[in-house]
């Protein structure tokens, strides 16, 4: 009866589909995302020698300093997140830091 | 991350991919200008010379071994924050 059965589940589920939950995921992965790319250019620009490539693989010196970099960004981005919320909790809010957001918002109502 | 039913899962997958693809044509296009911007500067003949050329198989090679470990070591780190909250 493998008509009925979809990847496991039914074709008939009950499930619905939460927008707010999609929504709550997809701007969690975003965050990830930015942060990884941020970490790639960072690292690319601190680790790799741009003026002469030599080889196309990485040396010995090139690999041990990704890996402290992507550590070390890491790092930075936790201690600058605790330092944010235990000094700034109040003030550190998008209402406060993008406040032309609420601009651009009343803009358009008048 | 907050737990999603399977239909969720799947809306939520198909976004991903949407956004990965997206991300890859950026990367793509970042790559290019990265490798122009460093291996490219002789401008008296329109062809590639052949300095340039290896140069730029060289930049793309080491960008995408960089982007490699960058990786790796990024799940690494990313699971080691996420066992040290719980």
């Amino acid at each position: 009866m493998s008509f009925f059965i979809n990847n496991g589940q039914s074709l008939f589920s009950t499930e619905t589909i939460d927008p707010v939950k999609i929504e709550r995921a997809s701007i969690q992965f975003d965050v990830l995302n930015v942060q990884f790319n941020s970490i790639l250019d960072e690292c690319y620009n601190k680790c790799i020698n741009r003026e002469q490539y030599n080889e196309g693989d990485l040396t010995k010196g090139e690999n041990v300093c990704i890996s402290r970099c992507v550590t070390k960004f890491m790092t930075v981005n936790k201690y600058i997140g605790a330092y944010m919320r235990d000094k700034y909790y109040y003030q550190f809010t998008p209402k406060n830091i993008l406040k032309h957001y609420d601009d651009c918002i009343d803009k358009q109502r008048t | 991350m907050e737990s999603l039913n399977n239909k969720e899962q799947q809306e939520f997958q198909k976004i991903v991919e949407q956004k990965q693809m997206k991300d890859f044509m950026r990367l793509y296009s970042n790559l290019v200008e990265k490798c122009f911007s460093d291996c490219v500067e002789d401008f008296t003949s329109s062809k590639l010379n052949n300095r340039e050329l290896t140069c730029i198989s060289k930049c793309a090679e080491k960008f995408l071994k960089h982007s490699e470990r960058v990786g790796k070591r990024f799940q690494e780190q990313n699971a080691l924050m996420n066992q040290n909250l719980r």
